[in-house]
């Protein structure tokens, strides 16, 4: 293995060794003692790696401008990262004819970055998702449109009432035939029922997510309808399975999927025992930056009943949790995961905002969280939103449907200052704690880590002012630490 | 020769954990740097994932595809988990080739879940996957003689003549660390020990790994 130097190299390795150490020794010593130039080429060294994921060649045009003076770091990094946006038609520019390999890498890097932020990265293991007819990237997509499409506000991954698409670019002609896992042989989609004979097994053959290059992202306008799936309800016809329930990442059909505990029940969440609490503590989290418990004890005294046969509310060490999920999976309680067979590998699990005709009761009265109401899922999708800000306020507000959570989370501060909190994180690699610290059981932070808290939070309320994930982005490389992590310690001016 | 290398492999690897200048692509909270002084500010590790690392080599010593290097350090590097980083279900594409489908992009997967990357961390397998591929590149049939150009114009093998000197350990120093230079005193100490090796050629390879296994070069900024 070794070639014919390995016994040079060998009888060489305390030399190396102490090569190693003072080569590093001196760089960090010198670190302090970088010239603006050698500033500006590590700010641009660095971002091209985060963005493109390759060393920039001292040959490239933009490190040729640093060099000359006639542009900064940057600035240089902001057109990097601009090779992403996004045209009209929602894809990324062409240079000569070809779409841009810088531009698609861009989007793919920021993909990947997105998709690490939630809570549940990785929906492989729910039940029947078929990841041909949905992209297991979706929820990301919201984040990276916003992102990436020019003028889009932030707080448009949250209340954006269509679902989102990818462009990918392949050299293959015709359609798909082949899985995107393993490369094996496509599923055959079906609808019907094998125990009905006037309801029989028939094909489908809906629009499958692209594979290939990334090259864009763009509203899902796609119809995957089932025109002839009449088993069970009649209400079940000319749905679309591939259609968004709305609110952004939120309503996405993946991220549905991906944060379900009602698998095998349709329609029929009561309330308490059977409600969609994954999903909203996903939420709580994806969307707020806020894991459970995100109350106080002192937030659900009112709500504990130490007699109820309901386990979770006889004291408040539990209700600090399911007091914020369930209350916010009202949001959802109308929408339902259907099938389009009784079984089989061709069955597509889909989700629906399903009304049925029939009329429920008067609706109980709502005096605290709902105590099992066999007509739950079938009321007005009253949420309320629960939980205590990053600065100790109690955040208490009501609304209805997936549209109007959006609207009571883009509201908040918290959206905003999770954002900056997980950009600042990947940029720098410093993580932010955005515990409530005014909580009187809370651990006092370092005098560095309230530095940095800080930091993210004026970032934060920035972006709620602007809604630009540009500027953000543009804010962060500016920032000391960004080459310099110590410099965070002390939240120094730039 | 695994055990004689064990010593080494500890240095560098403790070295690049004590570092603060590196990249981290993909969140990963879980990482955080075992000295009290950093945890207090939540600072973690930045490492670069396995595509940065195979293009900073592939830079500094000129690797095209045709060559066997390519594969060599594609295999130690990219296709291996240890170096982490994005993965891409969907940027796989199927293409059929005569009567057989066979995947395009291949590289835009790795292996793992549908929409999961490979967390990037530092680790005494990545350390001596980094030392293999130096090797891999510093005694390549091609991938020397093209570095050693770059140093010196119109090099040869095995001439006397190319030694290091002060200006070309600068010189080579820069291929590696482009936004850093090295002070006087580790010039100068890295001429008294390259003296010490009397063949020209593996002085030069003696300093090319270690430059090549420096954190400051892998670390990049």
């Amino acid at each position: 293995m070794f070639r014919s130097g390995f016994d040079f190299l060998k009888s060489a390795i305390p030399m190396v060794l102490t090569v190693l150490v003072v080569i590093h020794g001196a760089v960090q010593a010198h670190a302090a003692a970088v010239t603006p130039t050698q500033t500006e080429f590590r700010r641009l060294n660095k971002c091209y790696g985060q963005f493109v994921g390759l060393r920039i060649k001292t040959s490239d045009p933009l490190w040729q401008q640093v060099a000359a003076g006639t542009k900064s770091g940057l600035d240089a990094c902001m057109d990097v990262f601009h090779r992403g946006d996004l045209g009209s038609d929602g894809r990324i520019s062409q240079v000569a004819g070809e779409y841009d390999s810088v531009g698609s890498q861009v989007l793919s890097r920021f993909l990947e970055f997105y998709r690490s932020t939630f809570y549940v990265t990785d929906i492989a293991t729910s039940t029947g998702f078929q990841p041909d007819l949905y992209d297991a990237n979706s929820p990301a997509f919201h984040f990276l449109y916003s992102a990436f499409k020019p003028g889009e506000s932030y707080s448009n991954s949250v209340k954006r009432t269509q679902g989102l698409r990818a462009y990918r670019l392949s050299s293959r002609t015709g359609s798909r035939t082949r899985s995107v896992i393993g490369l094996k042989a496509l599923v055959q989609y079906q609808q019907g029922n094998t125990t009905d004979g006037a309801q029989a097994i028939v094909n489908f053959n809906p629009t499958l997510v692209e594979t290939g290059r990334l090259i864009g992202i763009r509203p899902d306008e796609v119809s995957n309808i089932e025109t002839a799936m009449q088993w069970k309800r009649a209400s079940f016809q000319g749905r679309n399975v591939s259609a968004s329930m709305g609110a952004g990442f939120l309503g996405e059909q993946t991220y549905l999927t991906a944060n379900n505990n009602q698998d095998g029940v349709w329609a029929n969440n009561n309330g308490t025992i059977r409600i969609f609490r994954v999903w909203a503590r996903s939420m709580l989290s994806d969307s707020l930056g806020r894991s459970l418990p995100a109350l106080r004890a002192s937030d659900v005294t009112s709500e504990v009943e130490a007699s109820s046969d309901i386990p979770w509310r006889q004291s408040s060490s539990c209700l600090r949790c399911h007091d914020s999920m369930d209350n916010a999976a009202g949001a959802i309680r109308n929408l339902a995961r259907l099938r389009t067979t009784d079984g089989g590998e061709g069955q597509v699990r889909f989700w629906v905002n399903f009304v049925n005709p029939s009329q429920p009761p008067a609706p109980l009265p709502r005096t605290g969280l709902d105590k099992g109401d066999s007509w739950y899922y079938q009321r007005p999708a009253d949420f309320k939103l629960r939980f205590r800000s990053y600065d100790g306020t109690l955040v208490d507000v009501a609304g209805t449907g997936l549209g109007g959570l959006a609207e009571k989370i883009a509201a908040t501060n918290d959206f905003y200052v999770a954002a900056a909190k997980r950009h600042y994180e990947f940029l720098t690699g410093i993580a932010a704690n955005l515990d409530d610290i005014t909580d009187p059981d809370a651990v006092s932070l370092s005098p560095a880590e309230l530095n940095i808290r800080n930091r993210v939070i004026e970032l934060g309320i920035a972006l709620k002012g602007h809604q630009s994930i540009p500027t953000l982005i543009r804010s962060i490389l500016a920032l000391p630490e960004y080459l310099d992590q110590s410099a965070a310690k002390t939240g120094g001016g730039n | 020769m695994r055990s004689s290398l064990f010593p080494f492999l500890l240095l560098s690897l403790t070295s690049a954990c004590n570092l603060a200048r590196t990249s981290l692509f993909f969140k990963e909270p879980e990482l955080v740097i075992q000295s009290e002084k950093l945890e207090t500010f939540g600072q973690s590790l930045q490492l670069g994932d396995r595509s940065y690392v195979e293009s900073a080599m592939k830079d500094v010593f000129e690797v095209t595809p045709e060559i066997p290097e390519a594969k060599q350090l594609e295999d130690l590097i990219y296709n291996d988990g240890t170096f982490g980083g994005g993965c891409d279900l969907y940027g796989v594409s199927e293409v059929v080739v005569g009567t057989t489908a066979q995947a395009e992009f291949k590289r835009a997967f790795c292996g793992v879940g549908l929409t999961e990357n490979q967390s990037v961390r530092s680790s005494a397998q990545r350390m001596a996957q980094t030392v293999k591929a130096c090797d891999a590149l510093i005694y390549g049939a091609n991938t020397f003689p093209r570095v050693m150009a770059k140093i010196i114009p119109g090099w040869t093998p095995g001439m006397t003549a190319n030694r290091p000197t002060s200006e070309r350990l600068r010189v080579a120093y820069a291929l590696f660390d482009r936004t850093g230079s090295l002070p006087d005193p580790v010039i100068e100490k890295l001429m008294d020990l390259s003296n010490s090796v009397s063949d020209a050629d593996e002085a030069w390879r003696w300093v090319l790994k270690a430059y090549c296994e420096s954190p400051e070069f892998l670390q990049a900024w």
